[in-house]
């Protein structure tokens, strides 16, 4: 499953160039982007993003496109995540002809979370964790930025601010601790758990396109 | 112009939309859990008092509570579950008289003869004329109204106490949030000597003093009088700060160890006891002995003893209603602590025994005797004959007449139950 997706995205990736050259310069577009999410304006437990969106300019202002990439999340301060995320991508361009404009665009889809290592977790010669197993979920990155036209006509370099949704579920036997309040007992080492992290994230984010 | 305002507004309307997407960033965590745990059952007090109450042969020790000295006999308290007697006048071998089963105990205390326990919201009172053979002499009933059960210290819920637990399946959801900005607290409920009485150690929470009977719960101060041998007449108790841990007599005053510092009890009325003064410190738990001048205090910090620090401190209590920290000294993981002339044993826990000389010259000052690191203890009672150290698997006896090299002289092995 996993070589199943990671091959989907690089195969998403590298279509990009051929699809290009199939359909020709004016209506198709690119935009590749690398992103620092975190829980606001201060840099820690930070979540990092690699996407890439490939489209067809429909009019002088909207774009719309698919997006992949991977992802890579903490959580929890904790829990650590990848994410493969596959987006419908749409853009609006506010002037398309000036070489600075305001944009905004929208990536909605599902992440899909194969990547995980589902091995048992020890710590301190202990299993804490076992029969792991993880689902990805649902996405949404609303963001607004400005574009700067640089070099030929249409490639340009793009810095946005927005917000990033990423649902991600995670089962687990948990070894119980010393102390756990009222359910204090030593009937069953292990309990079974459903976690379910609903990750909101500022992302800030730079890239380039054509 | 027209075109310039249009994409100012619009870009200021963008960033605002940014900073709202900024200030709404966090985790929200749902967990969903399948437990096997044991919930409690409940049992009314009309229940419990028909039950057994009194001797039981062949039942082990499994855990420990209270040790207590009394004449040449040694009672240990197994918190819920009664009190083990044994025959001590030879502290190499004690030997096993019997068991005293009582439900819902939490600590004991002897004057003449007759011992005083709880039976969870009740009062007992045994004639120990015949060690081997404890009467029920007399039951004085609800007087507890904080009782110590299998889930920590409750209030009495009506007339129900959490008697046991039972096995189930317990399904479990919560959610919350994470941010790195806010941290979120874990709570996590946990949950005396002389003249015809005997000798306790210092994580006592019964003790005897002028024909009076003092208890702790973990928020009030109980008393009885005893002076009529056959029976015990509640007479009133005082709230007190902190969560009540330990009680500790000496001479005409009661020293009460709480989560948050030390009060001092005057009993020069002992049917109305009046506070002197409150020796506050950081949270942590805290066993508490007193000689005539000082008032030497072991503090912990943990999980079920909040935050604050690991140390002995020394107060200097020659003026009572204004005691003052004179010493202190760092410690690992102290518990109960003992005083026998100018030597103060500190039991570690897990980290060992250790003890000090406490010394009067110029300055007061601590010097350590001896550090036991692998003898692992949680309490201590330098008795006439042997001095008593309560471990996690076993209570052993000392020579300590060498301060600086005690020796062991016999030890009872605790079994822990299933």
């Amino acid at each position: 499953m996993k070589k199943f997706i990671v091959i989907l995205v690089l195969c998403f990736v590298g279509n990009s160039f051929s699809l290009h050259a199939q359909m020709g310069k004016r209506t198709y577009v690119n935009q590749t982007e690398i992103g620092l999410m975190n829980y606001g304006f201060i840099p820690i437990q930070n979540s990092y993003s690699f996407l890439t969106m490939h489209g067809l300019k429909l009019t002088e202002s909207w774009e719309l496109g698919l997006s992949s990439g991977v992802e890579k999340y903490t959580a929890d301060e904790y829990e650590k995540f990848w994410v493969l995320p596959f987006n419908v991508a749409g853009r609006f361009i506010l002037n398309p002809h000036k070489r600075t404009t305001f944009y905004s665009g929208l990536d909605a889809g599902y992440g899909f979370a194969g990547l995980n290592s589902t091995a048992d977790k020890v710590w301190n010669n202990t299993v804490t964790e076992k029969d792991r197993s993880f689902k990805g979920g649902l996405r949404f990155h609303p963001h607004v930025g400005w574009r700067w036209k640089v070099g030929a006509e249409r490639t340009f370099i793009s810095l946005s601010i927005g917000y990033q949704f990423q649902q991600i579920k995670l089962e687990r036997s948990k070894l119980r601790p010393v102390f756990d309040g009222f359910l204090n007992n030593n009937l069953d080492n292990y309990y079974h758990e459903r976690v379910t992290y609903n990750m909101g994230r500022a992302v800030v984010k730079v890239g380039m396109g054509f | 112009m027209k075109r310039t305002n249009n994409f100012i507004s619009r870009g200021l309307i963008g960033l605002l939309t940014g900073i709202l997407f900024l200030s709404v960033s966090c985790d929200r965590i749902t967990y969903e859990q399948e437990v096997m745990a044991k919930v409690a059952v409940f049992k009314t007090m009309a229940e419990i008092r028909k039950e057994f109450v009194g001797t039981k042969d062949g039942v082990e020790l499994q855990s420990t509570g209270k040790i207590y000295i009394y004449k040449d006999f040694l009672l240990i308290n197994e918190p819920l579950k009664g009190i083990h007697f044994y025959n001590n006048s030879n502290p190499a071998k004690p030997e096993k008289i019997t068991f005293l089963a009582v439900e819902g105990t939490s600590d004991f205390a002897i004057k003449d003869d007759v011992l005083y326990t709880d039976n969870y919201a009740d009062l007992l009172l045994f004639d120990l004329k015949n060690i081997a053979k404890p009467t029920l002499m007399k039951r004085v009933e609800d007087v507890f109204k904080t009782v110590n059960t299998v889930w920590g210290w409750k209030p009495m819920n009506g007339t129900k106490v959490v008697a046991g637990w039972k096995d189930s399946l317990v399904t479990y959801k919560n959610t919350r949030e994470h941010t790195p900005f806010v941290k979120y607290d874990t709570n996590i409920n946990y949950d005396g000597n002389s003249g015809g009485t005997g000798q306790a150690g210092s994580l006592a929470r019964f003790t005897i003093s002028k024909n009076h009977l003092y208890t702790v719960d973990i928020s009030d101060l109980n008393w009885f009088d005893i002076s009529n041998k056959n029976t015990a007449t509640y007479v009133d108790k005082m709230r007190l700060s902190g969560l009540l841990e330990t009680i500790f007599p000496y001479k005409d005053n009661l020293f009460i160890g709480t989560t948050q510092g030390m009060h001092i009890i005057s009993l020069e009325n002992p049917a109305a006891p009046k506070k002197i003064s409150t020796f506050a410190h950081f949270r942590a738990c805290d066993p508490v002995v007193v000689n005539d001048k000082y008032a030497f205090v072991t503090l912990r910090s943990g999980i079920e003893c909040g935050g604050g620090s690991n140390e002995l401190q020394v107060i200097d209590i020659a003026d009572l209603s204004n005691p003052k920290l004179k010493l202190t000294q760092a410690l690992k993981s102290p518990y109960g602590l003992g005083l026998s002339g100018n030597m103060v044993y500190l039991t570690e826990g897990m980290n060992g025994f250790r003890s000090f000389a406490f010394e009067e010259g110029q300055q007061l000052s601590l010097k350590e005797v001896q550090n036991l690191p692998n003898m692992m203890s949680y309490d201590v009672i330098p008795g006439p004959k042997s001095m008593i150290v309560i471990g996690p698997k076993k209570i052993c006896q000392y020579d300590y007449q060498d301060k600086s090299n005690i020796k062991e002289l016999g030890c009872i092995n605790i079994t822990p139950g299933s």
